[in-house]
């Protein structure tokens, strides 16, 4: 029998996606709410807001979806939030989307992870299980959650899950307030045998609401490259990226160039559809329109649109570097025609501090 | 209509090393299948056809590699197709042979092929 490795195997999928145009990527947030109160957090409502949980899609609703995005290709669905873990179905959508033959991942703080949650994901794996982690002690930890005791139900649900075996992954917000505590985190993910990441930009809430108020708590831009510097690994790999990537971007009409509506779609907790979760603006009701003609229709209308105003962006050698797309302008600064200045402020440190970088401007 | 084992095992680069595919290989080689025999699928994978790929996604942990994705050509996408836990091989051999216009031998060497590895990576039982 023949063995091929999972990268080369992704990359021929996605390549198939792209030309075929499928959605072979899928996200859908189950909820906003959370049983956390994070100070970064973009979306999460409290915990018991009748409202929000009203609005949210039905059971019925979500396997539907998934069914829906089975018979159009997609094979990897990552199923987040808010908690996701929070809704009392996450055991039966998830198990769903298994039994349709999804690769299911899912995003969790990992304080809600109970026997019965451990004995289905032992029984059916998924493809990864993230687990993101907001400090290295409990302090800092509960700083950032602002909710007692859930550094304590955190660790524990870690070690249900990594005693069934359950593929693990954790991550972390570098913030203003846990940035000292990246490099314990990272050692800890170690001691565990988890892969570990983290990232540094911090967006704004989607809804314009005060239960948090993220862009208080990001880091400089001379922190994240400072924060760059610690992890060799990491940097080593951005360097490769950089010295692939960095130059001036192909001249385009389109407004999004990102790629994003191709071959990935996401799902919002109430059934707005759209390519990415930034894009609140050029989203669509599945309840409206159902989901074929928003990824038909919709969507591909949304991507193939023209930009008609000019950016510096337009003619910038780190454009494929800094992360900066129309959704971020709309964030950051409520209109497509100005680039966000946060995204340019890190890349342009970066491209001073990073010998690398300097070096391709030459 | 030509099986010639391209069925790959995908293996998700976090694992360890494989097993030993050489010497699972030879055994299952030298393996005998009546041709009398009924193929059922494991309902440890679900059977998925994305654009032109042919995929068998693992559903429970208790498939014999449990993060491995499985990848089948056409020819084996047909064969999977045709199994339903009732035909015997023989059957299964007949009708591929007169769908796709093929000598019986062929399609059977085709079928014996596919059976062999897929029951050696515990995909396909034998009853
Ligand atoms: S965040 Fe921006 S760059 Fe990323 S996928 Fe969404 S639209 Fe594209
Ligand atoms: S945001 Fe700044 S760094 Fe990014 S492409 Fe625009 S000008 Fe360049």
């Amino acid at each position: 029998m023949k063995t091929e490795s999972y990268a080369d195997f992704s990359l021929r999928m996605h390549d198939a996606s792209v030309g075929g145009r499928i959605p072979v990527n899928a996200a859908i947030e189950l909820t906003y709410r959370c049983n956390n109160n994070c100070v970064h957090c973009y979306c999460s409502l409290p915990m018991g807001d009748e409202a929000a949980s009203q609005k949210e899609l039905a059971t019925a609703e979500i396997t539907e979806l998934v069914d829906e995005l089975a018979s159009m290709g997609t094979l990897w669905l990552l199923i987040t939030g808010g908690e996701p873990l929070l809704r009392g179905d996450f055991g039966e959508i998830y198990l769903h989307a298994k039994k349709r033959g999804l690769l299911v991942s899912f995003f969790t703080n990992g304080t809600l992870v109970d026997d019965d949650m451990v004995g289905l994901l032992a029984k059916y794996p998924p493809f990864v299980a993230e687990v993101t982690l907001y400090g290295a002690t409990e302090e800092t930890y509960e700083k950032v959650t602002r909710v007692k005791g859930s550094y304590r139900r955190c660790i524990e649900g870690i070690g249900s899950l990594r005693r069934a075996g359950i593929p693990l992954r954790l991550k972390t917000m570098a913030l203003t307030i846990n940035q000292h505590e990246v490099e314990a985190m990272d050692r800890r993910a170690a001691e565990w045998g988890c892969e570990f990441r983290f990232d540094p930009v911090i967006q704004k809430r989607i809804d314009g609401r005060v239960h948090s108020t993220p862009e208080r708590y990001r880091i400089s831009p001379e922190d994240a490259v400072r924060l760059d510097r610690t992890f060799p690994k990491r940097m080593q790999e951005y360097e490769r990226f950089c010295a692939k990537f960095v130059g001036p971007p192909a001249v385009s009409e389109r407004l999004y160039r990102c790629g994003t509506g191709v071959s990935s779609l996401h799902i919002n907790p109430y059934g707005m559809i759209s390519g990415c979760s930034m894009m609140v603006r050029e989203a669509f009701s599945v309840r409206q329109k159902g989901l074929r003609w928003i990824w038909e229709e919709g969507i591909r209308s949304v991507i193939s649109g023209k930009k008609t105003f000019s950016l510096p962006c337009d003619t910038c050698r780190l454009v494929n570097l800094c992360g900066q797309c129309p959704a971020w302008s709309v964030l950051e600064n409520s209109s497509y025609d100005r680039e966000s200045g946060y995204l340019c402020g890190i890349a342009k440190t970066r491209e001073r501090s990073h010998a690398f970088l300097r070096q391709e401007a030459g | 209509m030509h099986y010639s084992g391209i069925f790959a095992r995908i293996r998700q680069d976090k694992g360890g090393p494989l097993n030993d595919d050489h010497a699972q290989g030879m055994q299952i080689k030298s393996m005998q299948i009546p041709l009398d025999g009924v193929p059922s699928r494991s309902e440890n994978v679900v059977f998925r056809k994305i654009e032109n790929e042919y995929i068998l996604v693992p559903l429970l942990s208790t498939s014999a590699d449990v993060e491995a994705i499985y990848n089948l050509n056409e020819i084996g996408a047909i064969i999977w197709e045709h199994i339903d836990g009732k035909k015997s091989l023989r059957e299964i051999i007949g009708e591929l042979a007169e769908e796709y216009e093929v000598e019986p031998e062929e399609a059977e060497r085709d079928v014996l092929d596919f059976v062999r590895d897929l029951t050696g990576s515990q995909l396909i039982r034998m009853s």
